[in-house]
Parts: structure tokens; C-alpha cells; sequence
């Protein structure tokens, strides 16, 4: 019976008294297969995904919550909510976001099917997407790259793929997204 | 009764450290700035030392003794908890410790706590007087809200440390109080107070103000501050500036008429 105590505020211990002799090992999460036939298969399909994402991401107005949702469909887990809480405040803070986002490179990095997860090298052009405030004022960070350099993990979902983001994370090495 | 070792606890907040190798998440469709590779926050230094057998009753107590120890540095994981399995065996019996650190709480993580907007009010109420003072009031209080986050129950409080009220006419100030009404103040009608604006010229005029909020989050333990403000405009206010012209007459205008200004 586990016994969770919040030592400090950043510190979570939790005992696990085993009891007997002896101490079992945690059991081992099921595996979640992609379901595809093989990589190939896997990975157009990934694309697709993540291609469909930014396509939303292209239909965003700031002022129309509703258009946030085609976003929100193509992602799951802690990712999705991240996202929500994000476009939630740049909404709050009556941000306009104007022109798109443009996929400039996906490459295949991984098709676990044990794991049921995919990987893949993502270039995306956000050089002409501007986030101004209410007053007009770009809210872009002067060291926002033109092209982001990322990589997009997807696992088996509901969706018109088969597939959902679980996370996009920044990256670096190859394949370069800059010369 | 099983006894076990205590474990003394030490924990640090090292200064930032770059640690892992996966990227930070990259949200919002990476509009507002460079998804970064690199691991850029700060890391956890948990050092620990243990005695043994000690005194403790095998199950610690709040802010008490017993706990876990093991070196682990923080996570970029965005589901918060990084678990770290730990184990002690003692006269045959063994206590398994699942220790799981907290990643540093920003302000994206209680946004969705944040207080409401406030209205911004005025007096005189919507019409001013050019040159004299309009006097702003934001009626903002600290506030806390309950919920959960990483999992864990929490409380959130929000607390305004500072105000900028932008009247509508290009200018904008930022004051440490939300103000209070002349009544309340026991001042006369116009009377400049560390909230209040005069208007340069006649017109009309949205006035809006914005709270700037300082956030401290509490899982039980104690409040701790998050970096930043959360800033929450108010909503807007319409005002008429009105010019207002005196003049010295010998009579009034029910019995004259037709004198200046009748």
C-alpha cells in the first residue's frame, strides 16, 4: 500500500512498504503497437499528421476559441494540455497571430513498435507568422529562429490518421533546418 | 513495529544547469520564440546522507523525519513528476522508495488558475474635466484558488503587486495600489490621487488598466512564489473629457437670459 507524503513543496516520497522478505518489481507498462504494417506505412502516416496540425495551426484566429479545437484534435496527453493552457492565454491576452507556418522538411527518426510511438525530424518555416498584442506590438522573441528545428513524437490516436502528437520538442543536429 | 533508517534529507536548488539532452517542448506552434534543444532550467541537487538503524516509524510524517535520499537531477518532462525509485532493506524488510520531483512551477502551468478580469472604474462616473484629476479605481484583492496541478492538489494565490493603468490618451502609468473612490479616500471630488489622470484635452476616451499579479503556489507545504507576473487587463471604461469655462456674472440665467454662457 503505497503512502505518498509531500516532503517539500518540490519533493514527492512516496514509501512503498513490500511486504515479507522480499521486494516485487513494478509491473511493466503495456505496450501500445502503432498498428501499422511497417515503417513506411507508419511514418506517411505521421506526416500526414503533423502536416494536418500545422494546417490547423494556419486556421487560428486568436479572437475565435473555436478555431483552436482543429488544433487540439490532432494532439493528445500533456502536450494537448499544454497547448490549451497556451492558446487560452494568447487568447486572455488578446493576441493576433497572422501568417503560416510552412513545413519545410519531415524526416523519418523512429518507428518503435513495441512502444508504440513515432518519431520524426521536423523543419518548419515560422519565419512570416507575427504574435502582436492588442496595442500591435509584436510579441515574438528577437531570437526567434526563422525555421524551428523540432521533433514530433506521435503514438496511436483517434484521429482521421490513426495517429496523435504526444510532443514536439526543440532539436538540434541533423537534419539541419538552416544553412 | 518496523523501524528503519533515517534518512536525512538534503535538498538544493543548484543554479541552472543544463542537463538533458531532449529539447524543451515546443507549444503555440513555436510562434513566439526558438524551440529550444537544449535543456535550459535549472536542475535539482538532491544529496543524502543516512543513519542507520534510527528512530523513525518507517512511515515519515509531514515535513518530519524518514523520506527518501538518491542523487537526480529534474526533468524537462512536461508531466511534472520524474520518478525515482529507491530502495532500503533492513533486518529483511525491505522499504521501497518511489521518490518523484516536482518540476519548477512557471506561470503557464497556473494560468488557468488566474482571477477573473476586473472592471476598471471612474469617478466622476464616465465624464471628466480637462486638467483635473480623473481618479481610477481597480478593486483588486489576493485571491486563491484550489485545484490540482501535476496531479497533485494545490492552491494558487494570486496576489496584485502592481497596476498600469493606461488612460486611453497615449500615456500610461504604473502605480503600486488599485486606488480607492474619494468617499473612501475622505477626499474632495477631483483631488489627484496616486491613481488619477488629467486629461491634456477634450474628447472621448476607453481608459483600461492592467493587474499585474505575483503567483505562489502551495501543494501542502508552504507557499512558494513563481517567477513573473500574470498580467489581466481590466475591462474598459469610456469617458467624456469635458472642457469647463467660468465666467463672473451679476446675474443668473433665469434672470438674464441671454448673458454669457446662459
Amino acid at each position: 500500500m503505497p503512502l505518498r507524503r509531500l516532503l517539500t513543496p518540490l519533493l514527492l516520497v512516496a514509501v512503498v512498504i513490500m511486504g515479507g522478505a522480499g521486494c516485487t518489481p513494478e509491473p511493466e507498462p503495456t505496450p501500445t503497437p502503432t498498428g501499422f504494417a511497417n515503417a513506411d506505412e507508419a511514418f506517411a502516416a505521421a506526416e500526414q499528421t503533423y502536416r494536418a496540425y500545422v494546417d490547423a495551426l494556419n486556421e487560428v484566429d486568436l479572437a475565435d476559441p473555436a478555431t483552436f479545437e482543429p488544433v487540439y484534435d490532432w494532439s493528445t496527453g500533456d502536450f494537448n494540455s499544454e497547448e490549451r493552457r497556451v492558446f487560452s492565454e494568447y487568447h486572455a491576452d488578446k493576441l493576433t497571430v497572422s501568417g503560416e507556418s510552412v513545413v519545410t522538411l519531415v524526416e523519418p527518426v523512429r518507428w518503435d513498435e513495441q512502444e508504440g510511438l513515432i518519431e520524426m525530424a521536423v523543419c518548419v518555416d515560422v519565419s512570416g507568422v507575427d504574435l502582436v498584442d492588442a496595442a500591435g506590438i509584436s510579441v515574438v522573441s528577437p531570437d526567434r529562429v526563422d525555421v524551428q528545428s523540432t521533433t514530433v513524437t506521435l503514438s496511436r490516436g483517434s484521429s482521421p490518421t490513426s495517429l496523435l502528437i504526444v510532443d514536439i520538442t526543440g532539436r538540434e543536429g541533423e537534419p539541419p533546418c538552416s544553412e | 513495529m518496523l523501524r528503519v533508517g533515517l534518512l536525512a534529507l538534503a535538498l538544493a536548488i543548484a543554479a541552472a544547469v543544463p542537463t538533458a539532452s531532449t529539447g524543451e517542448r515546443c507549444l503555440g506552434g513555436g510562434w513566439g520564440s526558438t524551440c529550444s534543444a537544449a535543456n535550459s532550467g535549472s536542475s535539482i541537487d538532491l544529496s543524502a546522507s543516512q543513519t542507520k538503524p534510527g528512530g523513525g516509524t518507517g512511515h515519515s510524517s509531514p515535513g518530519g523525519n524518514g523520506g527518501g535520499g538518491g542523487g537526480s537531477q529534474r526533468s524537462d518532462s512536461d508531466t511534472g513528476v520524474v520518478p525515482e525509485d529507491e530502495e532500503e532493506c533492513i533486518l529483511g524488510r525491505c522499504i521501497h522508495y518511489d521518490v518523484v520531483l516536482l518540476r519548477d512551477v512557471t506561470l503557464t502551468d497556473v494560468a488557468s488558475f488566474a482571477p477573473a478580469p476586473l472592471p476598471l472604474t471612474d469617478e466622476p462616473d464616465g465624464v471628466g474635466i480637462v486638467g483635473m484629476p480623473v481618479n481610477f479605481v481597480i478593486d483588486a484583492s489576493s485571491t486563491t484558488q484550489h485545484g490540482t496541478l501535476f496531479d497533485l492538489p494545490v492552491a494558487v494565490r494570486f496576489t496584485p503587486a502592481s497596476f498600469t493603468i493606461s488612460p486611453g490618451d497615449g500615456t500610461s502609468y504604473r502605480t503600486t495600489t488599485g486606488g480607492a473612490s474619494w468617499n473612501t479616500l475622505g477626499a474632495a471630488q477631483f483631488t489627484a490621487t496616486p491613481t488619477s489622470h488629467a486629461y491634456p484635452a477634450r474628447g472621448t476616451y476607453t481608459a483600461t488598466a492592467t493587474v499585474h499579479y505575483a503567483a505562489a503556489v502551495d501543494f501542502g507545504n508552504g507557499w512558494i512564489p513563481v517567477p513573473g507576473t500574470l498580467d489581466i487587463t481590466t475591462s474598459a471604461t469610456t469617458l467624456r473629457i469635458v472642457e469647463v469655462h467660468t465666467a463672473l456674472v451679476d446675474r443668473t440665467c433665469t434672470e438674464d437670459p441671454s448673458g454669457p454662457g446662459c
